[in-house]
């Protein structure tokens, strides 16, 4: 299998506050891999490296074979990289069609004046990215929600809306932060089936999550992060037995 | 009667040309939250570059049938054009490296770059009032009871005629979607592979394109233009944006053609004088009272 992600002794600092050192990651093409690692371990200050909103302080990031680190944020999104965020980030005001279109246009390319003429060619793009965005909508459930404003939808259903705005622009990659926070046991069982069903669309998906019955059933591979350092990396069952990893969740054995 | 349908008429048109100023303001707010206090200078840079191409037409006063038609076109066209790139050039060299900068930068940046326009277009065209030329023919129509002029008619037609094309870029086109969502949230917005930097362009490639129109639609309007007009235009239209709710579009539509019926009323009831105080006091209840301004929600509807 090829690595879609390397990460190579990425380091990042906030002033005193070592958020990121030295971190090596490699996630395979079409896998499920998850981030954990107790609060503050640097797990998202990873997700926001990969994604381009913090420039590095040393180190690389490869995606597909080529570089990325230092590209602007939207540029690394157009090459094929999705996200969601721990708390939510849609477009509040805009309703939940209209979020997952902006994901589409991410990826469609059409001339200024053929979007400000609504020439044939243009209705046609847009009226066909409507109804891929609706496609997106049923994908994950979210069948009847399309015309109301996303901040008026229901927390899980904002969690969906999404992760549907961000398989809109049809990433290879899709990074997910913490999915599970707030749903309860029957939503969770519901996105982990979703999980499933994006990668067996061919997107590899990462993601952070503290639920651990949902990392050790839904994931073939874990990294464990602790402040700032990868201590270990490996299948569900090396992580459960891995002294360290313990050790970082429990505090050293007396 | 009469004359209150006059006042009525005459504040429609000039709050036609605080609406149109007082859109570059609120978009401008919406997606960078930035008083762009160069705004009303951008406007009236629109009047002389309309001036200079009518000058350069040959128009120097009436013109009728197709002349008339392709004159006016040119005029607007330009001023559009120039202040629309005026405003993203404003944006890109004095705005943008300070946009994660404490807010109080940019702002006064905006009032630093208000002087420059406002010397340069002193040393372009005198410290003096400049006449403009007098371009449509002035018997009034009578539309029932109420007169009016033709220029009102097209004053009113013409900054209508750019607010629905506004709305439509807004709300229909891929560019402004973008817009509107770079306004709520601009970290997500670039996450998800807008590019914010041409996003926030846009909203003053929009705002200055409009303060080009409302320079030319002025220009014929008042038939003058001075360096000095964009201080107190845009303060007004300022006003008229934060009284329709800064950053909402249908507000500063609102504010503007409000403002404009304010005015008009007070200088015909309590005298020319009395108009600013009283714009001023109005804005000032309200703030009071509705903060937000008439349309605002809160958290702002931005965009």
């Amino acid at each position: 299998m090829t690595a879609l992600l390397s990460i190579d002794g990425v380091s990042k600092s906030f002033g005193a506050v070592c958020a990121l050192s030295g971190v090596d990651l490699s996630v395979d093409a079409g896998s499920i891999f998850a981030i954990i690692g107790p609060n503050g371990a640097g797990k998202s200050t990873l997700f926001n490296a990969i994604t381009g909103i913090y420039t590095l302080d040393s180190g690389t990031i490869a995606f597909d074979g080529r570089r990325i680190d230092g590209l602007p944020t939207f540029v690394i999104a157009r090459r094929g990289i999705a996200r969601t965020f721990q708390n939510l980030r849609l477009f509040g005001f805009l309703s939940a069609i209209d979020n997952v279109l902006i994901g589409e246009h991410a990826r469609m390319r059409g001339t200024l004046v053929d979007s400000l003429l609504g020439t044939p060619r243009a209705r046609a793009q847009e009226r066909a990215a409507r109804e891929r965005a609706r496609a997106w909508l049923d994908f994950v459930g979210l069948n009847d929600v399309g015309e109301q404003f996303a901040r008026n939808l229901s927390y899980g259903a904002q969690r969906r809306l999404e992760i549907a705005r961000a398989l809109a622009s049809q990433p290879r990659l899709l990074l997910l932060d913490e999915p599970a926070a707030g749903l309860n046991p029957t939503e969770k069982r519901e996105l982990a089936d979703l999980v499933r069903a994006i990668r067996d669309r061919g997107v590899t998906v990462v993601l952070i999550e503290h639920d651990m019955g949902l990392v050790m059933s839904l994931c073939e591979r874990i990294a464990v992060l602790d402040h700032g350092e990868k201590i270990a990396q490996g299948a569900p069952a090396e992580i459960r037995a891995n002294p360290a990893v313990i050790e970082a969740y429990l505090g050293a054995p007396a | 009667m009469h004359e209150f349908l006059a006042q009525l008429v005459n504040g429609i048109s000039v709050g036609a040309i605080y609406a149109l100023i007082a859109l570059g303001y609120t978009m401008v707010y919406g997606i960078v939250e930035l008083i762009n206090f160069a705004h009303g200078d951008v406007y009236t840079f629109g009047s002389f570059v309309a001036l200079t191409v009518l000058t350069a037409l040959g128009v120097s006063g009436e013109v009728h049938g197709i002349a008339l038609v392709i004159d006016v076109c040119l005029a607007i066209l330009a001023a559009a054009v120039v202040c629309g790139v005026l405003g993203i050039a404003i944006e890109r060299f004095a705005y943008r490296r300070l946009r994660n900068a404490p807010r109080l930068a940019p702002l006064i940046t905006a009032i630093g770059v208000s002087f420059i326009l406002e010397n340069v277009m002193q040393l372009w065209q005198g410290p003096a009032q400049v006449s403009f030329p007098a371009v449509f023919a002035n018997p009034s129509l009578a539309l029932g009871p109420i007169a009016v002029t033709v220029k009102q008619l097209v004053v009113v037609l013409l900054a209508v005629g750019a607010m629905l094309a506004l709305q439509y870029i807004v709300h229909n086109t891929r560019l402004g979607m973008a817009m509107r969502a770079t306004a709520q949230d601009r970290d997500a917005a670039s996450l998800v592979g807008i590019d914010v930097n041409r996003a926030i362009a846009l909203a003053f490639l929009l705002g200055g394109a409009l303060a080009g129109l409302a320079g030319f639609v002025s220009g014929v309007y008042y038939q003058s233009a001075w360096f000095f007009n964009g201080f107190s235009a845009g303060l007004k239209a300022f006003t008229a944006a934060v009284l329709g709710g800064i950053g909402n579009i249908a507000g500063a539509m609102l504010g503007g053609f409000l403002i404009g019926i304010i005015e008009s009323f007070a200088t015909w009831k309590l005298g020319g004088q009395w108009s600013n105080v009283t714009v001023f006091a109005i804005l000032v209840i309200v703030l009071v009272v509705r903060p937000s301004g008439l349309l605002g929600t809160k958290p702002i509807v931005k965009v």
